[in-house]
């Protein structure tokens, strides 16, 4: 399976807390979709401090189809990133990692 | 000598708060302020109560005493003595316990907020501990699911993960070689069958995914920055190229396991 984000070595956020848990928490939410053709977007903010991830909170949206958005505020980036079910944890996590890079 | 006493409601039968009190060493692992527990030579736990700028410390000596309904911890330290006791009561829905702590010798004037702390967490802690899910899964369940996963087909892997339980995750420096002894760490408080570990290097350029049935490998996703290889275990040939691809796998991981639960 490739995954499509494909990623380049810069800084690493470093993670102060799991984000696995958290996102396999949502994972029912993500592998269920309710109808055809719809895209689940993680949504959702995380709080950072000179590179490292301190607090996060995400949820899961539908859409109808794929769509990016994150804006940062202050130590906070907003984001909403479309993930695929068939990327499994990781892929949702290498998208969200995408995301930060762009905004850090 | 200062007493404290308390009652916590745990909703589990009282054979699981018993379980929980049996196994002393860890019991009392869960402690507040515990820093270190040895049992090699007789349980002895380091307890270490701070108040204001002092750190009241002291090394005891358990001895456990149990009757039908009670438990009774007895530690004797070099300057100290704790006494800490646990009776169950047992109702349709729930389990009381009633925990008392008695506390005699060093600075045991000052020491009252510290052992109501101290108290309190026992109490919590057995809580927890108590309403803890059991793992009991159906083998018959567990192996059924593992049949459906093939790593060719990512659905299969979405499906699985979510009739699974995350049973481990954490960043793991794996040694060349050295990812079935990692698998091996995960197993040992695990009863189940079926294990899927997945691993993902911090930037992503490099993750694995394993399925395994006790010791051996089911199915084997390798990816590092050139090549992505799928191995279905089936014969000796794909067993011994399996395990050529596990011993590659070298480096700091995010791994995470899952043990199936069965269900829809």
């Amino acid at each position: 399976m490739a995954l499509d984000v494909k990623t380049t070595t810069r800084t690493q956020p470093h993670w102060i807390v799991n984000p696995f848990e958290e996102i396999y928490s949502l994972w029912g939410k993500i592998s269920d979709n309710p109808r055809d053709g719809s895209v689940a977007h993680l949504v959702g903010y995380v709080d950072t401090n000179d590179g490292s991830v301190g607090d996060f909170e995400m949820d899961v949206v539908f859409h109808s189809g794929e769509r990016w958005l994150s804006f940062r505020e202050g130590n906070r980036v907003y984001f909403v990133v479309p993930v695929n079910p068939r990327e499994g944890v990781e892929g949702a996590y290498l998208r969200v990692l995408k995301v930060l890079r762009e905004e850090l | 000598m200062k007493r404290k006493a308390t009652s916590v409601e745990i909703l589990a039968g009282k054979d699981e708060v018993i379980r929980i009190l049996e196994d002393s060493p860890q019991f009392i692992t869960n402690w507040p302020y515990v820093v270190k527990v040895s049992t090699r030579d007789g349980l002895v736990a380091e307890i270490l109560l701070p108040r204001f700028l002092f750190k009241f410390g002291d090394t005891y000596r358990f001895s456990v005493m149990k009757d039908d309904t009670s438990y009774i911890y007895d530690g004797t330290g070099k300057r100290s003595h704790l006494i800490v006791t646990v009776t169950l009561k047992e109702w349709q829905t729930h389990t009381m316990a009633d925990i008392e702590l008695s506390y005699k010798g060093r600075g045991e004037f000052l020491l009252g907020k510290p052992l109501e702390v101290l108290l309190k967490g026992i109490g919590n802690g057995l809580k927890s501990l108590s309403e803890a899910p059991k793992q009991a899964p159906v083998p018959a369940i567990s192996s059924h699911v593992a049949d459906e996963v093939d790593f060719a087909d990512p659905m299969s892997v979405a499906n699985f993960l979510v009739k699974s339980r995350m049973v481990h995750s954490g960043l793991h420096v794996v040694q060349k070689g050295g990812l079935l002894n990692l698998v091996l760490e995960l197993r040992e408080n695990l009863k189940d069958d079926v294990l899927y570990v997945s691993g993902i290097t911090q930037d992503g350029s490099k993750s694995f995914k394993l399925l395994l049935r006790k010791s051996q490998i089911l199915a084997l996703e390798y990816r590092s920055d050139n090549e992505i290889k799928v191995v279905k275990v089936e014969d000796d040939a794909s067993a011994r190229q399996a395990l050529e691809f596990v011993s590659r796998i070298e480096g700091a991981y995010m791994v995470n396991a899952w043990v199936p639960v069965g269900g829809v």
